[in-house]
């Protein structure tokens, strides 16, 4: 309930705040969204199994963005930063499905 | 065959969460606790913070896509509700006008009901009104259908005029396009894949209805530059161009705006 | 539970899910067909470019513009017939307005009002029906309240005929140089004769010359006879 809360509360803050992205962020704002999309999935289900841990949840979203970040920006040196956002995507996009099934699954037999 | 298939799939989409709940509950398991983490107040303000921070990512991609999106679609948008606004202005304003009009008619028959001269003035408005397209009219005649081929953007509004006139050339009484009624000050106007009769939108395809004597309009209608124009449309680009005679039409009265600057000069 | 019952809610249970995907494909069936029907239809806005956004606007515009002036034209003669006291002489001075009106319009009385007077040359006969067809739209659209085209009043009906360098007007030769004369506000017929493209540029090209006089005072003095509709009747 609180987590919800927070939740709210920092997006209603990152609208107000509308602060102005600066150019060179802007590629990694779409994997940061779907990063944090995939860890409050993740923590919904691990919540619904009884194993949610809330510091495992702020680990696994920062990592998932820091990691993600890295590899496309490893990806733009190469020339292939285009895809490897992709890829990053439709990984993260697996997982926020199969949780998400996971949930479907707990509540509808719940 | 179907088992190496779904053990395929099963290793490419395996139950993914993150490793890191499930090794956490196991340690916690060892260490002889429940299933659910101790600590009460670490987690919370680890919950908080971990929330806050996603819900501050949402926030801030959300007001920066706003805020991104290009200014022509912007200026679109805007475009699209100032016209679906002016729509919807006239469409009121157009039924406001209409019952003016008609309870206009009637306070002026009333008024005029004793004096012939009255009599004799309404009965001049309202051959006048016949004249000016005023007014809805009936009859027989032909109906002219106008379509581009799929994917062609051929038909023009000068195309629709040279048409027009055409089918008045060709002894018409009384025209309309698209449901609009040609009065003395009516246009048409390209906009888009559609065009403007009157200033109201009409989209493809266009219908021309046309009242007169059906056989003689289309006899010289045939003779007309318009129809060779329509023709070779039709061979060139596959437009769709057709004629047909029609028992009865009902075609609804014009708008004519009344003139402004121009007065009526002289006896008469 | 009876053999009766038990029998139907079994029945129920084994029909149950093949209505349900039954209903389920109806659904997605008839999604599918309305969004193709969509994407080609075409006729939405989202899909016109800003420009022809603009034009529909303008056009949209004028016409609100035009309607408020019938209603208010239309709100003051209501009142004016309220409020006379010998409400018969005012009808019948409203009436006579509105004949009046009707009759510029029509054609059938001369008109004065400021104008434009355009002389149009054409010496190599390259002057095509279709150009001065086009210059009488534009000068409608511009706002033009009565026309004449050489000898010729312009009205609802009014039909060029003829050939390039041989143009006729309701069946009048015209010739050249050819005098044409618009009622309206000078400024902005001469701005939608002159656009590029336009009929200036075209009769130009066509070896001719336009030449526009925007004057205080035109007089459209040709006039058009109604003939009786043979097949147009009143309706409704």
């Amino acid at each position: 309930m609180i987590g919800i809360l927070a939740l709210l509360l920092g997006v209603l803050l990152g609208l107000w705040l509308d602060p102005t992205v600066p150019a060179w962020v802007q590629p990694y704002l779409p994997i940061a969204v779907v990063a944090a999309l995939d860890a409050v999935f993740g923590g919904l289900r691990a919540r619904l199994d009884g194993i949610f841990d809330a510091k495992v949840f702020v680990v696994s979203f920062v990592s998932n963005v820091v990691v993600a970040a890295l590899i496309v920006l490893l990806g733009d040196e190469l020339g292939v930063g285009a895809q490897l956002s992709t890829a990053v995507v439709v990984v993260l996009g697996i997982r926020i499905f199969s949780n998400a099934a996971a949930i479907r699954r707990h509540l509808f037999r719940a | 065959m179907r088992d190496r298939d779904t053990e395929l799939l099963r290793r490419l989409l395996p139950d993914l969460l993150d490793p890191g709940y499930a090794r956490a509950a196991a340690r916690r398991r060892e260490a002889g606790g429940g299933d659910r983490p101790m600590g009460g107040r670490t987690q919370a303000l680890a919950l908080v913070f971990g929330a806050l921070l996603i819900g501050l990512v949402f926030g801030v991609a959300a007001a920066d896509a706003a805020a991104r999106a290009p200014g022509a679609e912007q200026a679109r948008r805007g475009l699209v509700a100032e016209v679906q606004d002016a729509r919807r202005s006239t469409d009121d304003l157009s039924a406001t006008a209409g019952e003016l009009a008609a309870r206009l008619r009637e306070a002026q028959r009333q008024a005029l009901a004793g004096s012939s001269q009255g009599a004799e003035t309404l009965d001049t408005v309202r051959r006048l009104e016949l004249a000016a397209a005023a007014v809805p009219v009936a009859g027989p005649g032909l109906r002219i259908t106008v379509a581009d081929a799929a994917g062609e953007r051929t038909v023009l509004d000068r195309d629709l005029q040279v048409l027009v006139n055409g089918v008045w050339s060709s002894g018409a009484e009384a025209v309309a396009l698209g449901g609009v009624r040609l009065h003395p000050r009516a246009t048409v106007r390209q906009a888009g894949g559609a065009v403007l009769v009157d200033n109201r939108p009409v989209a493809q395809p266009y219908v021309l209805e046309a009242i007169g004597d059906p056989a003689a309009m289309h006899t010289r209608l045939v003779d007309t530059e318009a129809y060779g124009r329509f023709a070779t449309f039709t061979q060139v680009y596959g437009t769709r161009f057709t004629v047909e005679a029609v028992q009865s039409l009902t075609l609804p009265g014009g708008s004519p705006a009344e003139p402004e600057v121009a007065r009526k000069e002289g006896n008469r | 539970m009876s053999t009766k019952q038990a029998l139907g809610a079994h029945r129920y249970a084994r029909h149950g899910p093949s209505v349900l995907i039954a209903v389920l494909c109806l659904a997605l069936g008839l999604a599918i067909a309305t969004q193709v029907r969509r994407t080609n239809a075409g006729d939405t806005l989202t899909d016109q470019r800003p420009q022809d956004l603009v034009v529909l606007l303008d056009g949209l515009q004028q016409r609100e513009a035009a309607l408020r002036r019938e209603i208010a034209d239309a709100e003051a003669a209501l009142s004016r017939l309220r409020a006379s006291g010998d409400s018969t002489a005012a009808a019948l001075a409203e009436a006579q307005r509105r004949a009046d009106a009707l009759a510029v319009l029509a054609g059938t009385v001369p008109a004065a009002g400021p104008g434009l007077e355009i002389e149009v040359v054409d010496p190599q006969r390259g002057v095509a029906p279709a150009d001065l067809l086009d210059a009488v739209q534009e000068l409608r659209a511009a706002g033009a309240e009565a026309i004449q085209v050489g000898p010729v009043r312009v009205g609802v009906d009014s039909a060029f005929t003829g050939s390039t360098g041989a143009v006729r007007l309701d069946g009048s030769t015209l010739g050249s140089p050819l005098t044409v004369l618009a009622i309206g506000d000078p400024p902005t017929m001469a701005a939608a004769l002159n656009i590029p493209g336009g009929v200036v540029d075209t009769v130009e090209r066509a070896g001719g010359t336009v030449q526009i006089r925007e004057r205080d005072r035109v007089h459209v003095t040709a006039l058009r006879t109604i003939r009786t509709p043979q097949y147009a009747r009143p309706a409704g």
